[in-house]
């Protein structure tokens, strides 16, 4: 009995010939089927897209007129990258949808991010109607676009108008169609501060207190305190937020497609306006390669500069010290 | 001196950051205000009345019917198949729970169990994450939506469901991964000096002890996929939900059911449920969910 004793108590110290106790070979068999779905799901649906749409760019949707079938994919070499780089460097359309892009890669960094920093900073500092400002801005995270679009866009086509007639006994045109391109920049900016401000503000307040009280005792000013001392403070949740921006830059649609469906006109194109507005066509198969590799070539400028821009703030912003 | 100075200074810096704030509100409850008393507007155009001799003033008279007519009349045809306002809040119902809950559940156990089991893969798993959450593939989804019909999942919600059950969830795995690293271990020993299995720990103790995290994820997600429109129209364009339905709604102008009045209303039938829910659970949606600047 004795020695029966001794070895269960040994046996859970037993190796196996993996080098493996019994108790951490459970913990590996549940650790494997605990992650075989996400692994695999991962494998299909990141790697295996992202490796098919890289194979997608190197072929073409053949249909055959004589007999007016479709055939499927086959080989075209480098065939769409040219094109794209064509029509990319060339093309009105997609001259015109790089500009819009950064315009508004350019619009959420200066404007939004600022906004949003300084409407946390309020809310941080419980200033009156903090939390009624904190719920008001969430709104357009909660509310669908759609829903936001539908009563923006018939207030500045006719509502607007309407008003304007009735205060100045003046026409004027229908604000939106007169002036999309601001009327978008706008909308961008005035729905984009919910999930931002939510983190700015999170951030915040995980400032130890002291740090502020020690400011405000050697009479730092408000302001001094938001640039000296909170905004090196949460300076990796801003990082975090621009970087995501500047990864996001190509595939930013403006709200476009809520907007105008896929009957946008040219000078108000972005690159993700396009891109989404060609997939969404019903049917459009024979497109695909084409997106593919357009894709992929803004992909190859965007990761770059993406990794460089955040290294950048990185190293040469303000240390926590 | 110096100080009055400096506390003016100040307050002049709220009192803009106020009036700012103020005018936002102020965009908001208008938008809201003019959209809630078209809805009772008419879009009768013969008699004088409705819309389009009112855009802007209350109703006269009030319409109560369009709320009943969006329910009862309003539809979406796609591919010669009329989908009416109550199938499609099912479609919406059947997408928005089954993806938010999947869309929670996978991000939750994956950064529970690399979190917890010190393998090598872990820091694979967790390095991977991070360094997608800054890269951004661009065009990827005409390849997406091919594979979707490679393995027969494009065109149902089901599909959709396993398609959003990705562990690469961002900032929310990372408020998964920081909840349970903050968890003891002595709550997982306890369990298995009691004899319980590696799975009983995770179910029993280690995900109730994370289940307000796991609730407030679970519901913004919700409202998300509530309001994608996007996606549906995609991968399943023939299973109208209802901000699907909303969407094509938007751009019919062939019959009554299709002016100002009609459109808003339709637009405020998407809109309430995801309000009342944001009503209900306000405190919690918007609590801190802390995520903490990746660094390095």
């Amino acid at each position: 009995m004795y020695m029966e004793q001794i070895t269960l108590k040994n046996k859970s110290k037993i190796k196996d010939k993996n080098g493996l106790t019994e108790r951490k070979r459970k913990e590996l068999i549940f650790y494997i089927i605990m992650l075989t779905f996400p692994v695999v799901q991962v494998a299909i649906f990141y790697f295996g897209v992202n490796f098919n749409s890289i194979l997608l760019a190197f072929k073409k949707y053949d249909f055959d007129v004589q007999s007016n079938t479709l055939l499927g994919y086959t080989w075209s070499g480098f065939d769409n990258f040219v094109r794209c780089l064509s029509d990319m460097t060339g093309d009105y359309v997609f001259l015109v949808s790089l500009k819009n892009s950064f315009i508004a890669f350019g619009v959420q960094i200066f404007i939004s991010t600022s906004l949003a920093l300084l409407f946390s900073l309020y809310i941080y500092q419980k200033k009156p109607f903090s939390t009624l400002f904190r719920i008001f801005l969430f709104l357009p995270s909660v509310i669908s676009p759609l829903v936001i679009v539908i009563m923006f866009k018939n207030i500045m086509e006719e509502a607007i108008p309407a008003i304007w007639l009735q205060l100045f006994d003046m026409h004027i045109d229908p604000v939106y169609s007169a002036n999309k391109m601001i009327c978008l920049l706008f909308y961008y900016v005035w729905t984009s501060f919910g999930t931002s401000v939510l983190l700015y503000t999170s951030s915040m307040s995980s400032i130890d207190d002291s740090i502020i009280e020690a400011a405000r005792i050697d009479g730092a000013s408000s302001v001094k305190e938001f640039i000296y001392i909170i905004l090196p403070l949460i300076y990796p949740t801003i990082t975090t937020f621009i970087t995501v921006n500047v990864a996001t830059v190509f595939t930013n649609q403006l709200n476009l497609f809520a907007f105008e469906r896929g009957d946008a006109d040219y000078s108000i194109y972005t690159y993700g306006y396009y891109l989404f507005m060609e997939t969404a066509k019903g049917g459009n198969y024979g497109m695909y390669p084409y997106l593919s590799a357009m894709g992929l070539i803004l992909t190859v400028v965007s990761v770059p500069v993406t990794l460089l821009i955040r290294y950048g703030m990185l190293k040469l912003g303000p240390s926590e010290e | 001196m110096k100080n009055n100075k400096v506390k003016n200074k100040a307050s002049a810096f709220y009192i803009v950051l106020f009036v700012f704030l103020i005018l936002y509100v102020v965009s908001f409850v208008f938008l809201f205000s003019w959209g809630f008393i078209t809805t009772f507007k008419g879009a009768n155009t013969s008699d004088g009345t409705g819309y389009e001799f009112n855009k802007v003033g209350l109703p006269n008279p009030w319409v109560f019917t369009n709320y009943v007519d969006s329910f009862n009349k309003l539809f979406v045809e796609i591919n010669n198949q009329r989908f009416y306002v109550e199938t499609m809040y099912l479609y919406a119902i059947l997408y928005a729970v089954g993806c938010a809950f999947f869309a929670t559940l996978v991000p939750c156990i994956t950064a529970y169990v690399i979190s917890k089991y010190k393998f090598f893969f872990s820091k694979i798993v967790y390095a991977f994450i991070i360094v997608t959450m800054s890269l951004h593939i661009v065009g990827a989804t005409p390849s997406a939506i091919e594979m979707a019909r490679t393995f027969g999942l494009y065109n149902s919600i089901w599909g959709l469901w396993v398609m959003s059950a990705t562990m690469m969830a961002g900032i929310y795995f990372l408020v998964f991964y920081d909840t349970f690293k903050a968890i003891p271990q002595s709550y997982s020993e306890a369990a298995e000096i009691d004899g319980a299995s590696n799975f009983r720990v995770m179910v029993s103790v280690m995900l109730p002890l994370a289940k307000n995290v796991f609730f407030t994820i679970f519901l913004i997600k919700l409202i998300g996929f509530w309001n994608d429109y996007q996606t549906p129209i995609l991968y399943m364009p023939d299973k109208p939900t209802i901000a699907y339905g909303l969407f094509i709604f938007m751009y019919q102008s062939d019959s009554i059911y299709s002016s100002v009045p009609m459109k808003v209303t339709s637009a405020f039938l998407v809109a309430i449920p995801v309000a009342l829910v944001f009503i209900i659970f306000q405190k919690r949606i918007m609590g801190n969910l802390t995520m903490g600047g990746i660094k390095g």
